[in-house]
């Protein structure tokens, strides 16, 4: 059989046609089916994802009910221990406080300081302040002292004593004077 | 006629080569390419549609779960927090040295015949070891011989099995006379009263108050004890426990570091009596393991 022979022309227009076919598959993966496809596979994509995510969120959702039940006495706990903390500055509060607890306790004039005022290491206390605190009793009968520690130390459970210095005094030897150091937890609001 | 043969198959050839141009070919091919194209993008869009229906669904199953979901989240991190930090401020408070009781038991200890001038108590923030420096007077006709006894009394009364008791002086041979009890102490928990009689301990007769020291220290704490006493002529059967008294800290040392003789004589009641002048060092160790490092305790003073 005799191979056909294309003329110049049939050889443009064949040339043509293979430059307009690869412009069409272009234009087809490119413009149409291409978005067409990430469409469909971020959609596939997005519906593995929310599935797997409420999957969980029902495990999520059943371990947070449980944790509940399990923190309820931390909860209250830790209620309880931030009810310590009065609204307002420390500074403002403390003091008074500590003058009422003492002349309650038959511990007139007590002299109540702010010493320093410093944040927590432990990560877990970021909400709580640590304050140290100088009070001064300048006359204290000891019994009353020792009541008035034990009072302090059963109803302030964020307070603890550092220091306690205690001197007789000369002239009145039934008293004595008595320096105390405290540091308490305070929740920073 | 032959020319006119010849130019119709001139006719037929243009016309042969009319149809097989390769641009009208090409541009069928193409048009039949095109339209399974389009057909294969319609297959692929209605199935992109189904499935962006089906997204819409789940979407809208997750928008009604997931504000729970981010409340629960929150909860359960709130909650953590809420659990650690009260670990933490537990242990703060666990962790405190309770001042009160160690007043109590040493205004217990302190005799007539003693003075305490100063007490200086200090908690060190680093290793939780509490050290009291106590100075007094002491007055007898051997004054360093009753700082002693007030030191080996506070040591006893300090330590982490401690009964709670005094006992009276010159007790009969069988069981321990109580003069007096340490409030809040075991004794008192378990209503010893002064002038009882303790005759047995967990089952053990109680010949002296040595004897009964050494019973009480290998004691385990927080087991129920039987103790049996004689009140008011009557055997009575009571239970105590021996607990720690100072929670945290197991160890307790009670030292001189200073005890002289002082040349003024003191007036006790009406005599003119040889005095003592001592320092002593109490350190409350922590329960090992609860601090890296411990003070050293100071060693009892010789006495003359």
């Amino acid at each position: 059989m005799k191979p056909t022979k294309f003329n110049k022309d049939q050889i443009q227009k064949t040339f043509l046609s293979i430059l307009g076919f690869i412009a069409l598959i272009y234009c087809y993966f490119t413009f149409f089916l291409g978005p067409l496809n990430k469409s469909r596979a971020d959609a596939t994509a997005r519906i593995a994802d929310l599935q797997v995510k409420s999957a969980s969120s029902k495990t999520e959702m059943k371990k947070t009910a449980n944790l509940e039940i399990q923190a309820k006495e931390a909860t209250t706990r830790y209620d309880a221990l931030k009810a310590t903390t009065a609204d307002g500055s420390p500074i403002a509060w403390f003091p008074p406080k500590m003058r009422n607890f003492f002349a309650a306790q038959h511990i007139d004039k007590a002299n109540v300081r702010l010493e320093s005022s410093t944040a927590f290491k432990q990560p877990e206390l970021s909400d709580w302040i640590k304050d140290t605190w100088s009070i001064e009793l300048p006359a204290s009968d000891y019994d009353a002292l020792g009541q008035a520690i034990a009072e302090l130390e059963n109803t302030e459970p964020l307070l603890a004593v550092q220091r306690i210095v205690i001197h007789a005094v000369p002239e009145d030897p039934q008293f004595q004077q008595v320096s105390l150091t405290a540091q308490t937890a305070l929740h920073s609001q | 006629m032959a020319l006119q043969l010849n130019l119709l198959h001139e006719e037929f050839s243009e016309q042969r080569q009319r149809q097989r141009d390769p641009l009208k070919l090409g541009i069928i091919a193409l048009c039949t390419f095109g339209a399974i194209l389009f057909l294969y993008y319609g297959w692929n869009a209605y199935q992109t549609l189904q499935i962006k229906s089906e997204l819409s669904e789940v979407e809208a199953d997750w928008a009604k779960v997931e504000p729970k979901v981010t409340a629960a989240q929150n909860r359960a991190e709130e909650l953590r927090k809420i659990i650690d930090s009260t670990k933490v401020l537990d242990s703060m408070i666990e962790g405190r040295f309770y001042w009160a009781p160690f007043l109590a038991t040493l205004s217990h200890c302190v005799a007539p015949n003693l003075q305490l001038i100063s007490l200086d108590g200090n908690v060190a923030e680093s290793n939780k070891i509490a050290t009291v420096v106590l100075e007094g007077i002491s007055a007898a006709r051997e004054p360093r011989a009753a700082a002693e006894e007030f030191r080996q009394l506070l040591s006893e009364q300090l330590s982490e099995n401690s009964l709670g008791i005094r006992p009276q002086s010159g007790s009969p041979g069988q069981g321990v006379v109580v003069d007096q009890v340490t409030p809040a102490s075991p004794a008192a928990e378990s209503d010893v009263q002064s002038g009882d009689v303790l005759q047995k301990f967990d089952g053990q007769n109680i010949e002296s108050f040595s004897q009964l020291l050494e019973l009480v220290a290998v004691t385990e704490l927080n087991r129920n004890v039987e103790l049996d006493l004689v009140r008011n002529s009557k055997p009575v059967k009571t239970k105590l426990r021996i607990k720690q008294r100072h929670p945290g800290y197991t160890e307790v040392r009670v030292g001189f570091k200073n005890l002289e003789d002082l040349d003024t004589s003191v007036n006790l009641a009406g005599v003119p009596t040889p005095s003592a002048r001592f320092v002593l060092n109490i350190s409350f160790n922590p329960t090992p393991g609860a601090t890296s490092s411990s003070a050293a305790a100071p060693e009892p003073a010789p006495t003359k």
